[in-house]
């Protein structure tokens, strides 16, 4: 959060490498969060591109620069929806073309169907927005709880337990939308 | 354990798919929990579909196949990002008011100071390399004795504030050996050069016997070593000849040398007969010792990097290079990475080139060699740390010849798939599951890597990226890395990690970049169950102060059972690091003989038994960053008196690796063991 809190200073300040630093930080929680919305590829990789640009332009609003994660993904996720407005007829194709990763890589007891994965992107947009953040945290960058609690200032029961609850609630989602 | 508390767990560890240290949960309640678990069906129940959702989880956000890495699609955007110029006129501004607002020193800065010194800024919203001190620390720390140790040992690699090639930002390490056969530690410390003929410098070389007290006299002169000129990666220290008394190997950018120890400290410079000078087109930068055709004499893996000369000598002009917009010397590219030698030695210290033989044909930018057997099957393996190219495993196939598994093994790249600059390399048993790990140390703004050894089948080492549930991601971000060591230096029976930080460009301090071309030695102290912490602002001031740290070697210089530091600066002094042994526990050293009492045991691997704890550990010869570490192996023993050593050597020629039992050894004891003898001989 101390770095986070540095680097926007440094980039309300006009400082492009840090604002650069922020983009790598964060690029593969607001893809997750833009992907869960409009589905993987070209769109996702777009609206991505499209939350930065509109970071920066609205940076000098954002009073409470130790917050930029929560921010950055309120943005991704206001974004996803508008795009996904914007193309509600290509929706269902979107999702349905998620291309999923071979099947050597899933897990060994179980592989899990393209219908799944695309239906659990669908259901992320269920969840609240810091319980989106958190999963996106967790499961696209890999970070500890310990470094998500960090990050968002939440003790790192708090966020085990958000991610308890969330992936209850997904499962909860999986089960009503297969029946 | 209640079926509430157990409930409690669950939804703490996300039904056991967060590691139970992560989030507070003791390893004893964590062990209660699982057996608990696998008792009541509707817990496991729970856990099993949380642990599925868990899985599905992470397959709906994983990268995809195909696309954009976030690392290609980041920089894609950065590149996008307009109007930096525009935003840049009313950065002093805000800075000033992020003075005031931070409250330091805003009574001396005038906002006028602010806008036209930008070094008053950086010190304002600098980056904390180091990280806050622990209030808790009750290790040992580390006092700077370099002052009154005799040690003055300078290093002149390139220029000191200006840097126009690679070769003269990368510095060296050193080489530990008890050359007299006294059984105190001497130390070796060679130099860089300079690309300038009219700046050349010779003699620079150091030797230096230890008195015995922590006390350190140079020898240089009339050694044999005094009048080198040549430009060392670092050292390593080997009896290659099997006489008793070690000698040493420098590769250098340019011709290798071998210096041949006859006694009374003088060195016989017999490169041309040993036939280990390689081409004189070759970058070698580090070196490493061991028996990898199992004929049970030393031989000699070097790692070479770039022809760099096509581009000092003969294309000097016309090449500019950046990094995050920071006119920087260029790097390799587009040059072809030089293939690594692998010398095999006569067993009479000449050597026949089996690099044609032995190796196969990749070629990388390559930094330090590791000899060990990572594979299990008793026979010498090489793991190399590459520059922007993937790591390279060589497993040996038992004859003596390798290919490489490092992508199938998962070493050859960070978790994602990522080539890193890695430079230095340690090998050990971190979490003390008698596998030993990899640790390799990385460029700034990406971490060091941490691979994990994972239990596999014979011949097939396969690795995990650990570096984040190890607890070493952030602190190494921003620093650069060279040499390391994972070794007890808390003596409790786990291993540490010490890294010698400092960065490559003197200028990158202006740049606000959140990093310095001076840094701190990074201390990190494992908590017994394979998670670091950083302990560096509270490990004493030697570990503190920021240097352009290069060569780095953990070694108990003053004999009392600690590891001390011994680490190289570039364009600076070299620093002896004293351990002062608060907090830290008892230990055994041993001296490894192969059968003909006189050679190394090169990759011999240990284990000490203490109580249900078993320690494994290797004795290496290169390591760190073109250094070689102590030749005494120190096993940290925390309060036990004793431990039960046997001790595995490496495999002969179509032959099984035997193990051998040694029995009870004391604490606090210096113990030679030569292989095949059961013979215990305790030198101090």
């Amino acid at each position: 959060m101390a770095e986070d809190r540095r680097l926007v200073l440094l980039a309300q300040g006009g400082d492009r490498v840090a604002f650069g630093a922020l983009v790598q930080k964060y690029t593969g929680v607001v893809r997750a969060l833009v992907a869960a919305r409009v589905g993987w590829g070209a769109d996702a990789d777009d609206g991505t591109q499209d939350v930065f640009l509109l970071a920066l332009r609205r940076l000098s609003s954002l009073t409470e620069p130790e917050r930029f994660a929560g921010w950055i993904a309120r943005i991704a996720t206001n974004r996803g929806l508008e795009m996904l407005r914007r193309a509600a007829p290509r929706r269902t194709a979107s999702l349905d073309a998620i291309p999923v990763e071979p099947a050597a890589v899933a897990a060994p007891d179980r592989v899990e169907t393209e219908d799944e994965v695309g239906r659990m992107l669908a259901a992320i947009t269920t969840l609240d927005e810091t319980t989106q953040l958190i999963v996106a945290l967790r499961y696209r960058q890999e970070l500890p709880v310990k470094e998500i609690a960090v990050r968002l200032g939440l003790q790192p029961p708090a966020v085990s337990m958000r991610l308890t609850r969330g992936l209850r609630r997904l499962r909860e989602h999986l089960t009503e939308s297969s029946s | 354990m209640t079926s509430e508390r157990a409930r409690e767990i669950l939804e703490q560890t996300v039904g056991g798919t967060v590691p139970p240290e992560e989030v507070g949960i003791d390893t004893t309640e964590a062990e209660a929990f699982r057996l608990l678990i696998a008792a009541d069906p509707e817990l496991a129940a729970e856990a099993a579909a949380l642990a599925a959702t868990s899985r599905l989880l992470a397959k709906a956000l994983a990268p995809r196949v195909g696309s954009l890495s976030d690392a290609e699609l980041a920089n894609r955007i950065v590149g996008a990002v307009p109007g930096g110029r525009l935003l840049r006129i009313w950065r002093p501004a805000v800075a000033a008011a992020l003075i005031v607002a931070a409250g330091i020193v805003a009574w001396s800065l005038r906002p006028t100071d602010v806008g036209g010194d930008p070094s008053a800024v950086e010190q304002v919203v600098a980056y904390r390399l180091l990280p806050e001190p622990v209030p808790d620390y009750a290790g040992p720390r580390f006092e700077n004795v370099t002052a009154r140790s005799g040690i003055d040992a300078e290093n002149h690699t390139g220029s000191g504030g200006q840097k126009d090639w690679m070769v003269e930002v990368v510095g060296h390490g050193a080489a530990v050996l008890d050359m007299d056969g006294d059984g105190d530690l001497d130390l070796f410390v060679p130099d860089g050069n300079r690309v300038s003929p009219a700046s050349r410098v010779a003699g620079t070389w150091r030797l230096y016997r230890n008195d015995g007290s922590l006390h350190f006299v140079d020898v240089t002169n009339g050694s044999g070593l005094d009048t080198a000129d040549a430009w060392a990666g670092g050292a390593v220290a080997a009896d290659f000849d099997a006489d008793g008394r070690p000698d040493l190997f420098v590769p250098c950018y340019g011709s290798n040398r071998l210096y041949r120890n006859l006694g009374g400290g003088r060195f016989e410079d017999v490169t041309d007969v040993a036939g280990v000078a390689g081409d004189a087109a070759e970058w070698s930068t580090a070196a490493a010792v061991g028996d990898i055709d199992g004929d049970g004499d030393l031989d000699l893996y070097v790692s070479n990097y770039a022809d760099m000369r096509r581009f000092i000598v003969e294309e000097r002009e016309g090449r500019s290079c950046t990094w995050r917009e920071m006119a920087v010397p260029c790097g390799p590219e587009p040059l072809l990475p030089q293939r690594d030698r692998l010398f095999e030695n006569r067993g009479d210290g000449t050597f026949v080139d089996a690099t044609e033989a032995r190796l196969p044909i990749t070629r990388r930018y390559s930094f330090q060699p590791v000899i060990s057997d990572f594979d299990d099957d008793g026979h010498l393996d090489v793991f190399v740390a590459s520059d922007g190219h993937p790591n390279m495993l060589l497993l040996n196939d038992g004859t003596g010849r390798f290919a490489d598994h490092a992508l199938a093994a998962g070493v050859a790249t960070d978790a994602r798939g990522r080539e890193q600059a890695c430079m230095g390399v340690a090998v050990g048993d971190f979490d003390g599951d008698g596998l030993n790990d990899l640790f390799a140390t990385n460029f700034s703004h990406e971490p060091n890597v941490l691979y994990r050894a994972r239990p596999a089948a014979p011949g097939r080492p396969t690795y995990s990226d650990a570096t984040s549930g190890a607890g070493l991601t952030t602190g190494s971000l921003m620093t650069l890395g060279w040499g390391t060591a994972m070794a007890d230096l808390d003596a409790d029976g786990d291993l540490d990690l010490a890294v010698a930080n400092g960065h490559l460009y003197p200028d990158v301090g202006t740049a606000l970049l959140g990093t310095a071309y001076e840094q701190h030695v990074s201390l990190l102290e494992n908590d017994g169950g394979g998670r670091f912490r950083e302990v560096s602002a509270s490990a004493g001031d030697g570990v503190r102060k920021p240097r352009v740290h290069r060569g780095l070697v953990a070694a108990d210089f003053d004999d009392d059972g600690r590891l001390d530091l011994f680490l190289t600066v570039l364009n600076g002094r070299s620093v002896l690091l004293r351990n002062d042994g608060r907090g830290t526990g008892g230990s055994i050293r041993l001296v490894l003989r192969r059968a003909d009492g006189r050679t190394e045991a090169a990759g011999a691997r240990v284990t000490a038994t203490v109580g249900s704890r078993r320690l494994v550990r290797d004795h290496l010869i290169g390591s760190s960053f073109g250094s070689s570490e102590d030749p005494r192996l120190l096993i940290g023993l925390g309060k036990a008196e004793s431990a039960k050593i046997s001790v595995r050597w490496p495999a002969r020629t179509g032959a099984a690796p035997v193990t051998e039992s040694f029995g009870e050894l004391a604490a606090g004891g210096v113990y030679e063991l030569v292989e095949g003898s059961r013979a215990i001989r305790r030198i101090r």
